[in-house]
């Protein structure tokens, strides 16, 4: 997906399509392909404008998360993408979990600090 | 008033990448609905979601994707599906109102536990297993002083408690787990109440206590 504007839009989907998954499954098994409801896509498209903003926070965020410290996106990318919670994220990198939550807190400050004039100026 | 207690980063992370158990992400859901600052701090995590999906190697599509699709377009669809009403909710307290997280869920009328102290249990359909309830508790009255095997993660709807930590009101979001020994008092001038989700046991000191505990399914 490379529209601009979309990529947030078709996380939370994917995102709330798993986790539909996993309550019906007891939580076990990961979303597969057929799963997948395209209405789901149509009912909750974002009007253009959203779009727009939504494009625009997408550059901003993409800058920003460039310039944290490898440590706190390494910890984001893994609560993400690796879908580990942070009691096994603390296990994987040899770090007391503490540390972990700690890592999260700053990287959300230092994204939210660095976006803080962009978000004032939405439309 | 303001919100005066967040959930955390972590926790909010949690929820933003969908790996929150149910009951708490319902509670968790509940505070965000109605605090700005937590919109946007999850907000901003799900734009670090979409940020990072663009950054993921593109994967091929299975080979019959396109057709998938123009069937599904196809398909004519009924009226659409209108979220169901939480259902049989008992009575609140003036001014209070039912979280729209709890939207499709069963909530039991109010049992009386103890003089001025009442609860009752959400049924999650998707998740009957959820551990979810509401507990209404009138002023000057308090829980017995307990602590948590596991996570216990609660939403003031109504009134304000303290319990010897802090003092938390209407909006409030407040999480404890085994390092938590408490006892919540609720505040004079006005009955209290909130949602709580509880993943292992709630463990009160007394043997009494125990017993209600254990009836209520705490």
């Amino acid at each position: 997906m490379r529209q601009a504007g979309a990529s947030t839009w078709v996380f939370t989907i994917a995102r709330n399509l798993r986790v539909d998954r996993f309550r019906r499954q007891g939580g076990a098994a990961a979303l597969q392909v057929d799963d997948i409801d395209l209405d789901a896509l149509v009912q909750d498209a974002p009007a253009p404008d959203a779009l727009l903003h939504t494009a625009r926070m997408e550059r901003h965020v993409r800058a920003a998360m460039a310039q944290l410290p490898l440590e706190q996106s390494q910890v984001l990318q893994l609560s993400f993408y690796d879908d580990e919670p942070h009691a096994r994220i603390a296990s994987l990198l040899g770090i007391p979990l503490g540390t972990v939550k700690s890592r999260v807190r700053l990287a959300v400050g230092h994204l939210r600090r660095l976006l803080a004039s962009f978000e004032d100026s939405r439309p | 008033m303001s919100i005066q207690h967040h959930p955390g980063d972590d926790l909010l992370l949690s929820h933003a990448t969908g790996q929150l158990p149910f009951g708490a992400s319902l509670v968790l859901a509940s505070h965000v609905e109605r605090c700005a600052r937590c919109q946007s701090h999850l907000r901003l995590m799900e734009f670090a979601g979409g940020a990072l999906l663009q950054a993921l190697p593109p994967a091929a599509l299975r080979d019959d994707a396109w057709e998938r699709t123009l069937q599904a377009i196809d398909v004519t669809h009924d009226a659409p599906v209108v979220p169901m009403p939480v259902q049989g909710p008992p009575p609140l307290p003036a001014g209070a109102a039912w979280p729209r997280a709890l939207t499709g869920c069963a909530i039991g009328r109010w049992r009386w536990v103890a003089p001025g102290m009442h609860y009752s249990r959400v049924q999650v359909p998707q998740d009957p297993s959820t551990n979810l309830f509401l507990l209404r508790i009138a002023a000057g009255k308090y829980l017995p002083q307990h602590t948590h095997s596991g996570r216990e993660l609660t939403q003031v709807l109504h009134g304000s408690f303290h319990d010897g930590r802090a003092q938390f009101s209407a909006g409030d979001f407040d999480a404890t787990d085994d390092r938590v020994h408490h006892q919540p008092v609720v505040q004079a001038g006005g009955e209290c109440v909130c949602l709580a989700s509880v993943e292992g046991r709630v463990l009160f000191d007394g043997f009494i206590a125990r017993h209600l505990g254990a009836w209520m399914g705490m």
